[in-house]
């Protein structure tokens, strides 16, 4: 009982988490369900969105633009009505899709289109005792409109199964597909069962090789009769949450083409794998470009295969490259009969029986890099493919190989050896094989790139992952810096932005991980948003693009450890203008640079709205390599200024950098309810780390409690000053003193007279630190240097007051009683044998 | 009437390590068979035979010697000890001398060498002659002492490995030998490196300290071991004048042993006090042999019965069987000894019917001198049986219908019946899912891995899959753990040793795990064993599936388990058998074949006194997993003829439960006999069983007419078919239900605690469904009467009507409250809350 509790309470937890509430009320809106989850092509349906902070509603946004929303009403803040019409030409399967309102854009979800007529599960509509349908004898009745078939919308609660009838001639055949954990909502893995009128279960799937936890089956019956398709989570798990999309039909149910990828606009004919019936074929055209996103970054082309004019409730991924396209020529089981293929290419082959192994021999300039990526599963593939590269001669000595780097399939890059060419050796992890077990590599060069993201929050929430720019003001966003074969400095620069907003990046030098950008809004921007895109260039010499944004967002999260089971990946950084903030923030350009191992303070001017007077914190999203700081600063209610210490450590890199302080306000009482909390920043600032001007050596000392001694300092090089600068001791024991000392110009040595009380605590205090503050024009740039150590003393006994204190010590505390019993022992049998010899 | 020798002892002279049990074995089927002969015995009787042990004796050189034993046979196969009675002559006394004398703690007759060849020692007693062949070889020469043969012996005889002594981890008083001689190489390194001049003085031998020490010379802990002219120390002292050496080579040139024989193979005392004299004789693989009794460690598994002194004495207690051991060096052999009454009167009764269990069981019952019981009544079995084979109580119309049933075959057809119900299957899918532990745990084994996995045990004992399939089938299991769910049993269990542990308890019913450390001291496994099995499981490799719940396990092809003692790698090997050629297959495939393959002795004899252990509480070995050389079976020719049938029958699940069930045995009443009134042990009635904790929540459901909800199953499943291990409730937790985080058949508590009482009286268990399930309140509603009520209670909660005191005192109650329905609802609990209703009898 208490783990059914646990586990009902745990589910809702579980999905508020993913959605990104922590404890906090959400700044932002937030979808929690969409309900129906997904709707038919060429067709208008309408929507009710789940979620909190979904009042005053300004804009539905499907990020690929291709679905319209006609019509968008709050019914309150947490739920949302919205029509929507969705094209003929819609390409089906997820789109992302957000709320925004006036104060901002809600997390992400999808949206999933499909192309059959949905109604929905009358357990679900009609009420949960009026319509349930729970075992095949009370079935819910479904009438087919067309051989396509259609989808149900439904939901299986805790412990829930749902059963659907349909009548089936001899011959004919029923297929079931399920959209659940794709739906991205919440970790629901469902279980799908064909049953004929005997009971009998004649199909069932659980985790489909194309679906990842989804299931799809079909089968064709012998008999006239009535058929039940049933529904439920694989553990018997289930909760509102748990919707699915079930496509009920006489659609085939392929899950792998072959050849299963070719070149953009390409014709080809396909043989579809994977339906019961047996293998079908067709002709294709690929296209030449992708509509969505997501789906150009994964470089899938979903086709929907026909069979008997049917078409596939679910599409079947094919690999559209550039590259030329080979196919492998069998026998390849051994390296001597690899076939060469010149680089680059994209070669396609199969694992046709168990033990199969297949070599390629692959031709390219010597010392060239190649990245050689595999794709089997993400095909739909039961292959784990494992990759080698081997030497191409005589010993064929392995260069390197891998098994798992693109999930279950490999990845590898290799620089071509002398030979001019290398082998690739491909086989299943477990040596099996089979008329399935299609594998497609790709080798292309190693170019340089740079990649764009966010860096990957702590929290797995959606947090930070869009930019929310109030008007008249400014937010900071920090992306982590991926590069390949690229060690130059990079500029980044953002397109497609909301009107009136700008934005800054700080150049990605080399030894920058991560680039700093500021959004800036007018005061008059329009409340609206955008899908900008980031561009990365070479800035020396400028010009060639490096690459972009990508961003993946994790949208279901599951077992073990709250693993994301599925992200969605986009190019695009969704931007919105939202209501003015009640503080704007300014940093003032640091006057001094910052020293390796010195300090600075950032000062920081807050220019309040007259109504808000509430406390703010401060923080810095961009710290640069090697400098410190405190992870935050609060500013009290009222303040206008505000300082932030920085710190440094002794190998900061030696640079300029930007610098911007960020701020996030959370009103309370009052101010509550006219201004939300959320987050800006203050124009970026640069910030030079430099090397500093002058380096102190202490040396270590020793003090008796109740004396003075002096601490020594050398300087390593005469001191080259504007004026005197002022050194003092830090760290030092308590009750212990020194006064601070000046460093006059061309001084080389300097002392500090340390005076010890009598009761100063004795022993080794290792952490003295020197701080200096040289004075540069009217400022001051505070130097640290090395740590050194300053003992305390106990003063040495008299004699005899020693001799005292040992004769105190020798006391003798012997007992006769704790002999040990070992000693008894022997004191016995050395008692027993005198008695002996005395007789 | 003389027997020859030779077919006597034809059993117990299996040349392998194996001897203990072929001995043990085939003693028994003498002991029986001579019992059979004669259904009345005890009493003084004409000595029928006479046996002379050891059955041949060999003395190698001029120190060895050999005692002998003379046992008669009564008619009635009574036995006594002879030795000192009977006549012994040489056919060539030139080449043995025979000194005879009544040594130690009993009689004995003592060969010695003196001359080479061969001869034979005749034996005479009471009319009865008995002849052994004698073989006399280097008479004259004196092979120097051996460390591993001849001077750590002394320290297992004398106690001084023992855990509780210096064999204990950090040793004692700062001398550390291996416990049970494990570490022969550490114990010499330590005898004479560890201490250089401490602890053997070359110079004077008999002042090393180890002497001293041991015969009580100078103070020791543990006291005097023996005295200072005992063989033990003479040993000692003539090993240390030697220069106390190691055995060249680490002693691998030393003839291996191969088995120790103990003699007489079974004794059959009658009266008190009766005493037997045994003979360890070890043997060793270049063919030579050595008079061990001096030697070896003796033991009796129930000394109220027979106590062995350290002689090897067998002295006779009171009425009862005992299982004496003998343990030289890694070695634990053991014969069974049963004591009867003196002068008993005893008449087995006319048995007919009986089916070949009934056979065996009553053999034995037969030489204990114990009647069994009656066939129980009908409605008994119908109780029994429903309870057993599905798990449910017999429903009131299945009860009228079996009774009204005149046929004499309707128990075998309502055995049939109950075989082939879906509930039968779902038992014994719970049964083997707590062997397997098919339970969730942590990030190992998801939910949906669990249920997986349960499925697949499922189909597998619903279609009557072969076990030797079954479990070839989960042991050699690779791929993914959704994809190929008994590679979830390799997920529960990551350590390899822990793993090796759980499957030879599993599987083989051993527990092995003391071998791990040591040389098990109660069994025949050695650390060499241990790790050599461990060895088959050391390669298992796994990986993350594309599911994140999911792990592929794989076979590495490599991955060698290390020996702590020697540091170096172990080859797979079978316990107690070869080392198999790995090199190019995966070894779980080849450990999986061995375990399952007819020839295997362990496994069918654990399946099938696992399942004999359902139907009768006990295990013919008990605990059902226990199998070791010191917990021998009661009835071994059973357990023999219960695994060849499991194995003959193509290990036909269901025909062997059939045959169980139908035999008159497992049909016995409760209701003991005078004679079988002490006996838990052998069958002779059924014993009276508390109803496991998932049974006895499912039949509460189902006399209430309630339905429970688990969690991760649908709505109205029984606590039977929870598939999760981790899956319980406070009622099931409270019955002792098995978590299956252990292999261990003990996991499942069938001990009565009083939480379970209360929970039973005050719970919501009792009251509540009482309540929700209306089966009073409906039957009142038809307007049946509440004597009609009261009777149909009886009989829905215990397969019966009640009697007639029962229904007057009932109804009384119930009459003299106003409240009908809450009166005879009470009534309901009180039946609920009874013994009759708790226990299967």
């Amino acid at each position: 009982m208490a783990t059914s509790t646990l586990r009902r309470l745990l589910l809702p937890a579980v999905a508020l988490a993913a959605a990104g509430i922590g404890s906090a009320a959400p700044a932002s809106p937030t979808i929690l369900r969409i309900e129906p989850p997904g709707g038919p092509r060429d067709g208008e349906i309408t929507i009710r969105i789940h979620g909190q902070q979904l009042g005053e509603p300004e804009e539905l946004l499907f990020e690929d633009g291709l679905i319209e929303v006609r019509s968008l009403k709050a019914i309150d803040g947490r739920q949302l009505e919205a029509t929507l019409a969705i094209p003929a030409d819609c390409p089906p399967g997820p789109h992302r899709l957000r709320v925004r309102t006036t104060r901002g854009l809600s997390t992400l979800r999808t949206f999933r289109v499909g192309l059959l007529p949905q109604q929905t599960e009358k357990e679900l509509a009609g009420g949960k005792e009026a319509a349930r349908n729970d075992t095949p004898a009370s079935a819910e009745r479904v009438d087919l409109p067309g051989p396509g078939g259609l989808t149900i919308h439904g939901v299986v609660q805790a412990e829930d199964v749902d059963c659907f009838w349909l009548h089936a001639a001899a011959g004919e055949r029923i297929a079931a597909a399920v959209a659940a954990v794709r739906l991205d909502h919440t970790p629901f893995d469902p279980f799908l069962e064909i049953i004929d009128a005997d009971g009998f279960v004649i199909a069932a799937s659980d985790d489909h090789p194309l679906l990842e936890q989804d299931a799809m089956a079909a089968v064709t019956v012998e008999n006239d009769g009535d058929y039940v398709v049933r529904i439920r989570e694989t553990a018997y798990r289930g909760s509102d949450d748990c919707q699915y999309l079930l496509h009920l039909g006489r659609f085939p149910v392929a899950h792998l083409a072959v050849p299963p990828g070719g070149r953009p606009g390409e014709a080809i004919d396909v043989e579809w794998l994977g339906d019961p019936a047996g293998p079908f074929s067709g002709r294709l055209t690929l296209p030449e470009s992708f509509r969505r996103n997501d789906a150009a970054i994964a470089g899938l082309f979903r086709a929907r295969p026909l069979r008997d004019g049917v078409a596939a409730a679910e599409g079947v991924p094919l690999r559209i490259t550039k590259l030329p396209v080979a196919t492998e020529s069998e026998p390849n089981g051994d390296a001597k009969k690899a076939a060469a293929h010149p680089l680059p290419t994209a070669i396609w082959g199969r694992l046709a029986e168990p033990d199969d192994v297949d070599w390629i021999r692959l031709e390219g300039a010597k010392g060239s890099k190649w990245r050689i990526t595999s794709w089997g599963r993400r095909l739909g593939s039961p292959i784990d493919l494992v990759l080698n590269a081997h030497r191409d001669d005589a010993k064929r000595q392995r260069i390197t190989g891998n098994d798992d780097a693109a999930g279950p399939d490999a990845a590898i890059t290799v620089t071509v050896p002398e030979e001019g060419s290398f082998l690739l050796r491909i086989h299943d992890h477990q040596r099996r094989g089979g008329p399935e077990f299609v594998w497609w590599i790709e080798a292309e060069p190693i170019e340089p790139s740079l990649d764009l993201s966010v860096p990957p929050a702590r929290t797995k929430t959606q947090e930070g992952l869009v930019a929310e720019v109030p008007r008249g003001n400014r937010v900071a966003m920090v992306f982590n810096a991926s590069r390949e074969d690229f060690r130059g400095t990079a500029a980044v620069e953002a397109v497609d932005l909301p009107a009136g907003v700008t934005a800054s990046f700080s150049p990605l030098t080399p030894k920058a991980a991560a680039t700093l950008a500021v959004f800036e809004a007018t005061a008059d921007a329009p409340l609206a948003a955008a899908l900008a895109r980031l561009t990365v260039t070479n800035a020396e010499p400028p010009g060639a693009r490096l690459g972009g944004l990508v961003q993946a967002t994790e949208l279901v999260h599951g077992q073990p450890n709250r693993q994301p089971w599925r992200t969605s990946t986009s190019s695009r950084l969704p931007i919105a203008v939202v209501e003015e903030a009640p503080v704007t923030i300014h940093l003032k350009t640091p006057p001094v640079p910052l020293v390796r191992s010195g300090r600075a303070t950032l000062e920081v001017r807050i220019d309040r709205h007259a109504d808000f007077t509430g406390k703010i914190r401060l923080d810095l999203p961009f710290k640069p390599p090697g400098v410190g700081a405190t992870a935050g600063v609060n500013v009290p209610a009222g303040a206008s200024q505000a300082e932030y210490e920085l710190s440094c450590s002794a190998d900061a890199p030696l640079a300029s950098w930007q610098l911007a302080v960020a701020a996030t306000i959370t009103p309370e009482g009052e101010a509550a309810k006219r201004w939300r909390p959320m987050r800006i920043a203050t124009p970026a600032v640069p910030l030079t780390v430099a090397e500093p001007m002058l380096t102190l050596a202490v040396a270590k000392a020793a003090a008796e409690q109740g004396s003075t001694t002096a601490m020594r300092a050398t300087l390593a090089e005469p001191a080259t000053l504007e004026a005197a600068a002022e050194a003092r001791l830090l760290g030092l024991p308590a009750k212990t003193e020194a006064s601070p000392v000046r460093i006059e110009p061309g001084a080389t040595e300097v002392a500090f007279e340390v005076a010890v009380a009598d009761d100063a605590p004795p022993g080794r205090h290792g952490n003295v630190i020197c701080e200096v503050r040289v004075p540069r024009g009217e400022h001051v740039v505070v130097h640290r240097m090395q740590a050194t150590e300053f003992r305390i003393d106990k003063p040495l006994q008299t004699p005899a007051k020693k001799q005292a204190a040992k004769k105190q010590a020798a006391t003798p505390a012997r007992k006769t009683d704790t002999l040990s019993r070992r000693e008894k022992l022997r004191q016995r049998a050395r008692a027993l044998a005198e008695a002996e010899e005395t007789e | 009437m003389m027997q020859p020798c030779e077919s006597i002892h034809a059993p117990s002279a299996a040349g392998d390590r194996r001897g203990a049990r072929a001995a043990l074995v085939g003693g028994l089927a003498i002991l029986l068979a001579a019992a059979t002969v004669t259904a009345r015995a005890g009493g003084a009787g004409e000595i029928v035979s006479l046996e002379v042990y050891p059955p041949a004796v060999r003395l190698d050189n001029a120190r060895d010697h050999q005692r002998i034993v003379v046992q008669a046979r009564r008619a009635g196969g009574v036995t006594l000890d002879v030795t000192a009675e009977a006549e012994a002559s040489l056919a060539d006394a030139s080449l043995a001398s025979i000194r005879k004398s009544s040594g130690g703690d009993g009689p004995l007759i003592l060969l010695t060498p003196r001359a080479d060849g061969e001869t034979t020692l005749r034996v005479s007693h009471g009319g009865q002659v008995c002849e052994v062949p004698l073989t006399v070889v280097s008479a004259t020469s004196s092979p120097p002492l051996s460390f591993r043969h001849d001077v750590m012996p002394v320290f297992a005889r004398g106690g001084c490995n023992t855990g509780s002594c210096h064999g204990a981890a950090r040793g004692k008083d700062g001398f550390r030998l291996s416990l049970f001689g494990f570490d022969p190489a550490g114990d010499h390194f330590r005898l004479t490196r560890e201490m250089p001049g401490r602890r053997l003085d070359l110079g004077i031998p008999a002042e090393s300290l180890l002497v001293a020490k041991a015969t009580g010379d100078v103070p020791h802990t543990g006291g005097k071991r023996f005295g200072p002219h005992d063989p033990l120390a003479e040993t000692l002292v003539a090993w240390i004048a030697a220069g106390a050496p190691d055995d060249p080579d680490g002693g691998s040139g030393l003839p291996a042993l191969e088995a120790v024989d103990l003699y007489p193979p079974e004794t059959l005392l009658e009266g008190r006090d009766a005493r037997q004299q045994l003979v360890a004789v070890a043997r060793f693989a270049d063919g030579t042999d050595r008079d061990v009794t001096d030697l070896a460690w003796y033991g009796s598994n129930n000394d109220s019965a027979v106590e062995v002194s350290p002689q090897g004495g067998l002295t006779a207690g009171g009425r009862g069987e005992a299982f004496v051991m003998a343990r030289y060096q890694t070695i634990t052999v053991g014969v069974p000894t049963l004591v009867i009454p003196e002068n008993l009167e005893f008449a087995f009764p006319e048995a007919d019917g009986n089916t070949w269990i009934d056979d065996l069981v009553d053999a034995k019952l037969r030489s204990l001198r114990i009647a069994p019981s009656p066939v129980c009544d009908d409605e008994a079995f119908l109780r029994r049986a429903s309870l057993d084979l599905v798990g449910l109580l017999p429903t009131p119309a299945e009860r009228e219908a079996f009774l009204a049933d005149p046929s004499p075959d309707k128990r075998a057809r309502l055995i049939d019946d109950l075989l082939s119900r879906k509930e039968f299957v779902e038992l014994w899918v719970m049964r083997w899912a707590e062997i397997l532990q098919i339970r969730s745990q942590g990030n190992d084994v998801s939910p949906k891995g669990a249920l997986l996995y349960h499925q697949w045990l499922d189909r597998r004992i619903a279609a009557n899959q072969p076990i030797d399939e079954m479990v070839r089938e989960l042991l050699a299991a690779s791929g993914g753990t959704f994809t190929n769910p008994p590679t979830n049993y390799f997920q529960l269990e990551r350590d390899t040793l822990k793993l090796t542990e759980n499957i030879a308890q599993a599987f083989l019913g051993m527990r092995i795990q003391c071998a791990q450390c040591h040389n098990h001291p109660f069994d025949r496994w050695t650390m060499d064993d241990y790790y050599g099995f461990a060895a088959f499981f050391s390669a298992i490799g796994r990986k993350r599936a594309a599911d994140p719940r999911e792990t592929i396990v794989f076979d590495r092809g490599s991955g060698g388990m290390k020996h702590p003692v020697s540091g170096q790698e172990v080859a797979p090997r079978y316990l107690g058998g070869e080392a198999p050629d790995v090199s190019t297959r995966d070894r779980r495939e080849a450990v999986a074949e061995w375990i399952t393959s007819p020839e295997n002795p362990f496994f069918a004899r654990r399946i099938a006194n696992l399942v004999w252990a359902h139907f009768f509480g006990r295990g013919i070995v008990h605990e059902p997993d226990d199998f070791r050389v010191s917990n021998p079976p009661v009835n071994g020719p059973l357990l023999d003829a219960l695994a060849a049938r499991l194995v003959e029958s193509g290990w036909d699940f269901r025909g062997f439960v059939r045959e169980i069930v139908s035999s008159k045995t497992y049909q016995r009443s409760c209701q003991p006999l005078d004679s079988n009134r002490l006996d838990t042990t052998n069958f002779s009635h059924a014993s009276v069983r508390r109803i496991r904790a998932e049974v006895l929540l499912d039949i509460l459901a189902q006399v209430t007419e309630t339905t429970y909800k688990f969690p991760g199953l649908p709505a109205g499943a029984r606590a039977v078919q929870v598939a999760d291990g981790r899956t319980t409730t406070y009622f099931l937790t409270t019955f002792g239900r098995a978590t299956r985080e252990d292999v261990c058949s003990c996991a499942v508590s069938m001990d009565p605690s009083l939480s379970q009482a209360l929970h039973l009286l005050n719970g919501d268990v009792a009251n509540q469904r009482i309540r929700s399930g209306g089966v009073v309140a409906r039957q009142l509603e038809e307007g049946r009467r509440p004597t009609e009520i009261i009777d149909g209670l009886f009989v829905r909660c215990y397969g019966r009507l009640p009697d007639e005191r029962e229904r007057i005192e009932t109804l009384a109650e119930v009459l003299a409250d106003s409240d009908r329905r809450r009166a005879l609802e009470d009534v309901f609990w009180a039946l609920l809350n009874s013994p009759e209703f708790l226990f299967n009898h």
